[in-house]
């Protein structure tokens, strides 16, 4: 009897929990047909060589040589890697900070702080795709930094530092965070927003304790502000970081890797198998570095968020 | 209010905390010197910034408006002496947009819609039932974000080459000796539907995040009532929670207009023969000096500038004018959806 009883007020709650297949059951399709199953044969690709045949890609197992030749013979694609590696560990930093600062001020009430807000997410809509690695590059080639149209001169600036003292190395960072002003601030539309989202969930009454308590609004940023907002830094870093990695570019400028392993693929000599190996490489690069983000960040974010 | 910006004070009787909080008070209120340097050192700043985002779309806006000749005058800063047309006329020349504008409009907008829709029901799935492995499965949701679309694309691409849903057409061929063979799919707008029809489209992942956020904050009790009055899962769905969804649709629907039109990937690997603008526009400065050259004109990069600034402009011109009547979505979107971090 009460064995009856429980299987028939269980089954209500469960058929109505298993209506979520129904909602996500489109998901698993395709997450099935377009990630799953591509991904286990780009695997399989990344082992053999892929050739194109009236039937379907066939492929001869050829073991780890895609692998190795990566890794020992390729000329080009450890080089590009370092490249887009560098640039990441360059930018994901500095566009970090600048939006968490810019996020800041803009979380301060005062007038036009929306126009700002609509202007700085701007570059979302504007650079996500082509043009801006045609505008990079024509601006940041020629028109820049040349002659008639020079917009950052920063000759004058690395002048005055070297006169200062300052070690060249400092200098010739600092020039080239200014030289790459547009890229970096262009690239931080999304985060700005998240880190503005994140910092308008902080309760004010905190910071109004903390006013009163006699904390200097320094205090209160790295106190308060900082450790609160980790979850959202976390995110940010994440973003940041898919996004540097995994960004449109030609062999010339942009993402260098994204280019070479497309046109090893799709170009004249259609090497699958190679440009798959590639790929595979580059993921367990870019998931390294996601890891080590956590490890280094987001640990201390869970924390605080749990 | 005058009074309130007199700093306060007291005798000693009164309480001394009272006395804390409206020195603080007076503190924020008052326009202390220091906040009022403050004031005008970040009005400069966001100033300063705000002119480095705009710059690109003013020299776009000044390049491609001057003739070229104008770019070696270096008395023309901003404003072109003789303000032409012609960078435009001769962009759309190599851009060839009659063929460019139905593709495009195909791929962005079918796409968007498809993608808003589905999103929104799986996104809803995820936040609103708990069934076994949802932990699971949602995070494998985050993993499609993370995996960059061109690590698939050779097996997608074949998969659509010789596309076989599950294996049924091939075991239908098997039937029927051959009359029913596995479909080529590229080259047509399914490349770009397909996908988004099962919620793996471009960023697709990154939508259903944003809708499950949206819906894990609406109130339990919105559902219960519902509930009590009769009203099924379905219904639940249908007519309470998605007409209180709108603004998030909404943006969900903007964000995969702008980054449909924008994408580049889709139509280069899969759709050849079917060029969007965004494809056209990366093939520009070749196809440009292939044709000057031909044309026995020059040849010289400076001469190409001021052709690839109008192209990139009427390229981006649409999403310009979609984002100065929308950016209220788009902003809020991010910021009210209840995203809070990993």
């Amino acid at each position: 009897m009460n064995k009856r009883r429980t299987k028939r007020k269980v089954p209500y709650e469960i058929r109505k929990q298993r209506i979520g297949y129904v909602f996500i059951l489109p998901w698993i399709l395709g997450f099935i047909f377009f990630f799953l199953n591509p991904l286990i044969e780009s695997i399989r690709f990344s082992f053999g060589d892929v050739k194109a045949s009236p039937t379907g890609l066939q492929v001869d197992f050829v073991g780890l040589s895609n692998y190795t030749f990566i890794l020992l013979k390729d000329a080009k694609f450890p080089q590009y890697l370092w490249v887009s590696i560098q640039n990441m560990l360059y930018e994901v930093p500095i566009i970090t900070l600048f939006s968490l600062f810019i996020a800041v001020i803009l979380n301060q009430k005062f007038r036009g702080r929306t126009v700002y807000r609509a202007i700085f997410f701007l570059p979302v809509i504007m650079t996500s795709g082509v043009v801006f690695t045609m505008l990079s590059g024509v601006m940041g080639g020629q028109s820049l930094t040349g002659t008639q149209n020079a917009y950052f001169q920063t000759t004058g600036l690395m002048n005055v530092l070297i006169q200062g003292n300052v070690p060249i190395r400092v200098v010739n960072f600092i020039t080239d965070i200014v030289d790459r002003i547009f890229s970096l601030t262009l690239k931080s539309g999304v985060q700005i927003l998240l880190f503005l989202s994140g910092l308008q969930k902080i309760p004010s009454a905190t910071y109004e304790a903390c006013k009163i308590e006699g904390a200097t609004n320094w205090d209160i940023f790295w106190k308060i502000t900082f450790p609160l907002i980790s979850p959202m830094t976390m995110l940010v870093v994440v973003y940041s970081i898919i996004d540097s990695f995994t960004a449109y570019g030609t062999e010339e400028a942009g993402n260098v890797v994204m280019a070479y392993i497309y046109r090893t693929g799709f170009g004249k000599n259609m090497m699958f198998g190679y440009s798959s190996a590639m790929s595979w490489v580059y993921f367990i690069i870019i998931m390294f570095f996601l890891a080590l983000a956590y490890l280094l960040i987001g640990r201390k974010a869970s924390k605080i968020e749990g | 209010m005058k009074t309130l910006l007199l700093r306060p004070t007291y005798n000693n009787g009164k309480d001394y905390a009272a006395q804390l909080v409206d020195n603080a008070r007076y503190f924020i209120r008052s326009k202390h010197p220091q906040r009022k340097v403050w004031a005008v050192f970040r009005h400069a700043l966001l100033i300063g910034v705000s002119f480095v985002i705009l710059y690109p779309l003013l020299f776009m806006v000044s390049n491609a408006f001057r003739p070229p000749a104008e770019n070696f005058d270096p008395s023309v800063i901003w404003i072109p002496k003789s303000p032409t047309l012609s960078n435009f006329a001769d962009a759309l020349e190599v851009l060839q947009p009659q063929e460019l504008i139905g593709n495009t409009l195909a791929v962005t907008f079918g796409t968007s819609v498809i993608q808003a829709v589905i999103c929104l029901v799986v996104g809803y799935g995820f936040a609103r039932f708990r069934f076994k492995g949802r932990g699971i499965l949602f995070a494998l949701v985050i993993l499609t974000i993370i995996v960059p679309p061109q690590n698939l694309a050779t097996s997608i691409y074949a998969s659509f080459r010789y596309f076989d849903f599950l294996g049924i057409l091939s075991f239908l061929g098997r039937i029927t000796n051959g009359a029913v063979k596995p479909i080529n799919l590229i080259g047509s707008y399914w490349v770009s539907w397909l996908p988004a029809l099962t919620g793996a489209g471009l960023r697709s992942g990154l939508y259903i995040y944003m809708y499950r956020q949206y819906f894990t904050g609406v109130p339990k009790e919105l559902e219960e009532a519902a509930e009590i009055d009769g009203c099924g899962p379905y219904g639940i769905f249908t007519r309470i929670m998605v007409p209180n969804a709108k603004n998030i649709i909404l943006a969900v629907f903007l964000f995969s207009i702008v980054w449909n039109w924008n994408d580049f990937y889709t139509p280069a690997m899969y759709m050849q023969n079917k060029p969007t603008l965004a494809k056209a526009l990366s093939e520009f400065q070749s196809n440009l000096q292939m044709l000057s050259s031909v044309g026995g004109l020059n040849y010289d990069p400076i001469v190409v500038l001021t052709r690839i600034q109008a192209a990139c402009l009427l390229a981006i011109l649409p999403l310009l004018i979609l984002y100065v009547f929308t950016q209220r979505y788009f902003t809020e979107s991010i910021e009210n959806t209840g995203i809070t971090g990993i």
